[in-house]
């Protein structure tokens, strides 16, 4: 047998192409050359090698293929749905949320309305008698009536306690007037608490404008009623009135 | 495109409608093997690696010239995938009894095997080829991987004759051999291999 020959019978054998005969031929050959089983094993590395690598290839262009019809298809899908859903969920939450704020938004409105109509500040009686008085308190009705509201209140807030319920009250009027609304609602309780026949129903009714002003209705509503129940109270019938719109 | 043109694309088909023909393939019969994989404690990635194989184990059996489709091409396909998923899982020691039951509708056909396992030597060998050159590399992939004729080779790469064909097939060969003989290893063992 020639060399083309032998390699055609290899290729045959590694391929499990051989005849019965040819299977035999081989056998045969095996026995007077023992090199050609180094050379059937290495030629079945490498027809098998070959296979291999290229069954590697074959793979890599498997792979490009499912990521471009597989996933790539269903990311964009879940990509997009999830995107919908998000702008759905945000969209929503920013219409609840725009909603409320027009409802908050016309309620404080109306509120704070109400509260114009109605608030006009205290005019104390104190300087219209007449009488001699301290100069602090001096000076802190003159920054009042010149509607200096933040310089009165510096002079008397921390020390309110010594005076009379009229300058508590203009006080607390002063820091109203400067949105030191913590402080007035404190200064309108110390006047409360007192029961003073006369000074309690202004701090009541100042305390309730203050409060609705702020948007917290059902307390000033409360304060009204106390107001609007005996006729004989200062502010009753505006009480009254305020009570009904509200 | 029916099961009679897969066959013969990947058989003999160039590149390019190899290519649309795996497509095709992919596009129709992944899913499948992806849900049996899925519902039988696999993962995702588990599915691609065994539909892929079972491509590749399907592609290389057409290069063989006796072979032939006995049943639909899916339940094929289907067939080997769950033959290999169960091979897997039985090397995983996941407990099969039920998956085996699962099965019971499909028909075993537990011959169909992928026949993708390859020696240490033979990859190496892989690893090997780019050395013996881009023409030997083209030309033992026809020989050995598509498995043409000597007569088509000269044929797709215009060749004068068959004669050139085997004599330029041999001289790769030699090539290669010696590239394998450089490694120590392969040396040593290989007087102690058996056919």
């Amino acid at each position: 047998m020639n060399k083309e020959q032998i390699d055609k019978l290899i290729d045959d054998y590694v391929n499990n192409r051989l005849s019965s005969k040819e299977k035999s031929l081989l056998d045969k050959l095996l026995l007077e050359s023992p090199d050609l089983k180094q050379e059937i094993i290495m030629r079945k590395d490498i027809s098998k090698g070959v296979e291999y690598y290229n069954n590697q290839e074959l793979k890599a262009l498997l792979n490009t293929i499912h990521n471009e019809e597989v996933e790539n298809l269903k990311p964009k899908k879940t990509i997009w749905g999830r995107a919908i859903l998000w702008i759905g969920i945000l969209s929503l939450a920013l219409l609840a949320y725009l909603l409320m704020q027009s409802i908050e938004g016309s309620s404080h409105e109306e509120n704070s309305n109400l509260y114009a109509a109605y608030y006009v500040p205290y005019n104390p009686s104190i300087q219209n008698r007449g009488e001699e008085i301290p100069n602090d308190l001096s000076l802190f009705y003159d920054y009042y009536y010149k509607k200096d509201y933040q310089a009165a209140f510096n002079i008397i807030s921390e020390k309110s306690d010594a005076y009379s319920n009229e300058t508590i009250l203009t006080t607390a009027i002063c820091a109203l007037e400067i949105n030191q609304n913590e402080k007035a609602i404190s200064l309108f309780d110390q006047i409360i608490l007192t029961d003073d026949p006369y000074f309690s129903d202004h701090a009541r009714w100042y305390k309730a404008l203050l409060l609705l002003n702020i948007s917290q209705k059902n307390e000033a509503k409360n304060l009204l009623k106390v107001l609007s129940s005996d006729p004989k109270t200062d502010h009753h019938q505006e009480a009254k009135e305020l009570l009904e719109k509200l | 495109m029916s099961e009679t043109e897969i066959l013969q694309n990947l058989k003999n088909g160039d590149n390019t409608t190899q290519e649309r023909t795996l497509r095709v393939i992919y596009k129709h019969h992944y899913a499948k093997t992806e849900s049996m994989v899925l519902s039988n404690s696999g993962t995702k990635e588990d599915a691609k690696d065994l539909f892929q194989d079972v491509v590749i184990a399907f592609y290389n059996k057409t290069k063989n010239p006796q072979f032939t489709l006995t049943c639909k091409f899916s339940t094929f396909i289907f067939a080997m995938a769950r033959n290999q998923w169960l091979k897997v899982l039985r090397s995983r020691k996941v407990p099969i009894l039920e998956i085996e039951n699962t099965f019971k509708q499909i028909p075993s056909m537990e011959n169909i095997q992928l026949n993708l396992e390859y020696s240490e030597n033979q990859k190496m060998l892989a690893s090997l080829l780019k050395e013996s050159g881009e023409k030997c590399m083209d030309l033992l992939k026809l020989f050995y991987y598509e498995k043409f004729s000597m007569k088509k080779i000269a044929l797709l790469r215009g060749y004068s004759s068959e004669q050139i064909v085997r004599t330029q097939k041999l001289r790769c060969i030699k090539k290669l051999k010696s590239i394998l003989m450089q490694n120590e290893q392969y040396r040593t063992n290989l007087s102690l291999r058996e056919i």
